[in-house]
């Protein structure tokens, strides 16, 4: 057998080139036995056309094969899968390079993460990013790097924290063309959160977009003095990709102190807020604000489900967005304008939305030294839990909270800490301190799937389980 | 060339990818530790042998099964010095799996002259020449990234080289360039395999893992290739290095350039950063393994919230993950 024969004769077995090419990426649903991007495509629906699991077979899965992870750490990444190779990240900072059919490891990627990582509930990762041949990685000790997808080998490591501050970065990066975009966390430390592209070949920073504007810049008088600084609007989950609009989509988080927002009187612009930039420059093309001067951690991290829906009788492009603040909503993604909102679970701390989509506050309903109950709790009505729609049922589905609150004390000073507000609830914060019973009584909720339906039809919830 | 029949249907296989092209190895130069050495007496080193049976065998068993530390090479990426050997085994490596070991002085001291006792090579004297015309010949006339990778740089068929100054000797890279049949069959991720399917499909690639029931290759073109055994009718395995000798190709002068050049390539990786083929648990995995990395790092028992910026109150994190 001739040299050549042998390799036609590999690339047959093969099959098509592991190189995830933009063009792949930009059409990702159309190769649904893959899963390219962290929420499966840009439009970020986490929905599947393959048909071989259905209602009527589901009862008969079966465990196939499972990989022992080499971590204590929470695991919440979400796989990658590329012609058969599956790429999941081991907490804090590995990646493993799998194969689908049998679960056998290829290649796991060691990352030693820095003995002084901090994060405030979690050496967590939630996944990767991948583009031609390489996979990108946020770290909790504040890096980007990029790993080659075929023998994991460290092609870049790029630091894009700041020393002095607790920067971690566990969600997902997103691949838009060339660039690899990715947000940082640790506003429960007050930083001052942003997100910057990086080039893929070389990892060097191509823009940065402060989710908290500095003096100068629009928005910085929502800002009382210099609390702009620190004050936090990190995001903890991947955005999404317009690319006839050419505009993605992320979630802001918390402002900080988290829970103390007299200490920071005004909106605390982009904190909480849907911001659309442009991926070729970082530059801010709208903002909608879900929670101004929010004092309950309601960061709005959720990952951005853009979808086309007819509203009125026109197709509109859409955000669908259920917020941890307990509304779900409809936002022109073209514009960042509301079109619709309602509560999608029990809450209290606001009494609707007005006209703009801002929440109209309940009167009185803050934390007290008695302590204030406050639907929802301190998870809020969602979190970063993946939502996903179906464009074959117009349905919006949804891991919520439900009749869940929170007690919000102020507290006096103490040896080694200032005074300040503290949110009480027996769940899910089991493992911090002793277990408060207080809020039994009020109810501490459960989780629930929640499928919406209010996008099309401004109604009810259309079921829970 | 020879191929031998590893299961199946046995065939002779005559026309293989012959590469040209140097070797899976890489460098570190031993000066600084040799210097840095004391003597030990024999009692010592095998007072230090019974205690590396309890404490250091399970991860790094007989010198090797920690990815990118070989005792059995005389370098290492955190002591120079005996000094340093004893502080790394009394406190450990942060942000690996190498913990910290509350010893007597006694037996780090015998641990220390034990592991010391593992270098196998470290004695030997290798000419160094010069690495920029090493790199010359190795980019250019030795054609070596047709078949090595290097920083990025080349094919992904044979091992990569990035960080060869640092796993290995350059006692050992001299010998593996001059004699590639020799070392091939002590690395055996090098294999390079032909695979046929029950259809009929030919597979050639290198060797990653090996399980009772699956087979995973590098292909030629530099991808991943899953194959499950009970799909298979023969694996051949090289067994010859494809790797043809530079004896009698490059001058001394070349050669020493050459490995000067290997033995400079240590990778700008942070220390600790590797890649480890295989199974975690090297169950069912045809080459050894070892954990090496316990749960996790010690970062991942990191402290909580001391540290934060005066006005974080009160309770972390009650909010979940972040």
């Amino acid at each position: 057998m001739k040299f050549a024969c042998l390799i036609l004769l590999t690339l047959l077995a093969v099959g098509v080139s592991a190189q995830v090419s933009d063009r792949r990426l930009l059409n990702a649903g159309s190769e649904p036995q893959n899963w390219l991007t962290y929420s499966g495509t840009y439009q970020s629906q986490r929905y599947s056309t393959l048909n071989q699991i259905t209602p009527l077979n589901a009862t008969n899965l079966e465990i196939k094969w499972i990989f022992q992870t080499d971590s204590v750490q929470k695991l919440e990444t979400t796989p990658l899968v590329v012609n058969g190779i599956m790429y999941i990240t081991q907490p804090p900072n590995d990646i493993v390079a799998l194969d689908a059919k049998t679960g056998r490891v290829f290649w796991i990627f060691h990352y030693p993460t820095a003995p002084n990582a901090h994060l405030c509930c979690g050496l967590v990762n939630r996944g990767l990013a991948i583009l031609g041949d390489s996979l990108f990685m946020g770290t909790v000790d504040g890096h980007v790097v990029a790993v080659d997808a075929n023998d994991g080998q460290l092609l870049w490591d790029d630091y894009v924290g700041d020393k002095n501050y607790n920067y971690g970065l566990t969600e997902a990066p997103l691949v838009v063309k060339d660039k690899v975009i990715i947000a940082v966390a640790g506003a429960e430390f007050g930083i001052r959160g942003f997100v910057a592209a990086y080039s893929a070949e070389r990892g060097e920073q191509l823009w940065k977009f402060n989710t908290i504007p500095g003096p100068g810049e629009p928005g910085n008088e929502t800002w009382p003095a210099d609390t702009w600084q620190r004050g936090g609007g990190s995001s903890w989950m991947t955005g999404s990709f317009d690319p006839e609009l050419n505009l993605i989509f992320w979630g802001i988080g918390n402002p900080w102190p988290d829970w103390d927002p007299e200490s920071r009187e005004g909106d605390n612009l982009y904190s909480d807020s849907a911001v659309a930039l442009d991926p070729d420059t970082g530059k801010l093309k709208w903002y909608f604000q879900f929670t101004p001067n929010d004092g309950m951690d309601l960061d709005s991290i959720q990952v951005p489900v853009l979808a086309d829906i007819a509203l009125n009788g026109t197709t509109r492009k859409v955000i669908l967005w259920a917020n941890r603040n307990g509304f779900f909503y409809v936002l022109d993604r073209a514009t960042g304008r509301f079109l619709r909102g309602n509560p999608f679970i029990k809450e209290t701390w606001a009494t609707g939305l007005d006209e703009n989509g801002r929440p109209i506050r309940a009167a009185g309903l803050r934390a007290s030294v008695e302590g204030t109950e406050i639907f929802p709790g301190v998870q809020g009505g969602t979190n970063w839990y993946s939502p996903s729609y179906s464009p074959h049922t117009g349905l919006f589905y949804v891991s919520a909270w439900q009749d869940y609150s929170a007690v919000y004390v102020k507290v006096p000073s103490v040896t080694g800490r200032p005074a300040g507000v503290q949110p009480r609830s027996p769940l899910p914060s089991l493992a911090r301190g002793p277990l408060n019973t207080w809020t039994e009584d009020a109810g501490h909720g459960e989780v629930q799937a929640l499928i919406h339906a209010p996008a099309l039809k401004n109604g009810p919830s259309k079921w829970m389980t | 060339m020879k191929w031998i029949p590893a299961f199946g249907r046995s065939c002779s296989w005559r026309y293989f990818v012959c590469v040209a092209a140097p070797l899976f190895l890489v460098f570190n130069f031993p000066l600084h530790a040799q210097q840095m050495q004391k003597d030990y007496r024999q009692f010592e080193i095998d007072a230090g042998a019974s205690i590396y049976s309890s404490q250091c065998v399970e991860c790094h068993t007989d010198g090797g099964g920690v990815p990118g530390v070989n005792f059995n090479t005389g370098q290492f990426r955190h002591s120079l010095s005996d000094e340093d050997m004893l502080a790394v085994i009394r406190n450990g490596v942060p942000g690996t799996a190498m913990p910290p070991h509350n010893l007597p002085g006694s037996d780090l001291v015998a641990l220390v002259a034990y592991v010391r006792s593992m270098a196998q090579d470290n004695t030997s004297v290798v000419k160094l020449g010069d690495p920029a015309k090493g790199k010359e010949l190795f980019e250019n006339a030795g054609q070596c990234l047709s078949c090595h990778r290097v920083n990025g740089r080349g094919s992904r068929m044979a091992l990569n080289l990035s960080d060869a100054g640092t796993l290995h000797s350059p006692s050992f890279l001299r010998h593996a360039l001059l004699d590639p049949n020799a070392l091939a069959a002590q690395i055996p991720e090098s294999r390079l395999l032909r695979v046929e399917t029950i259809n009929g499909t030919v597979v050639a690639g290198r060797r990653l893992n090996e399980d009772t029931f699956t087979l995973q290759l590098m292909s030629e073109d530099g991808h991943l290739v899953p194959l499950e055994k009970k799909n298979l009718r023969s694996v051949m395995i090289l067994k010859d290095s494809p790797m043809p000798s530079l004896k009698g190709k490059f001058s001394d002068e070349q050669i020493s350039d050459l490995v000067a050049y290997l033995a400079s390539l240590k990778s700008a990786l942070p220390q600790n950063i590797f890649t480890r083929f295989g199974s975690p648990d090297g169950i069912g995995n045809g080459f050894p393994t070892t954990t090496g990395r316990g749960t996790g790092p010690a970062a991942a028992t990191a402290t909580p919230a001391v540290g934060a910026p005066a006005g974080a109150a009160g309770n972390q994190n009650p909010g979940g993950t972040r």
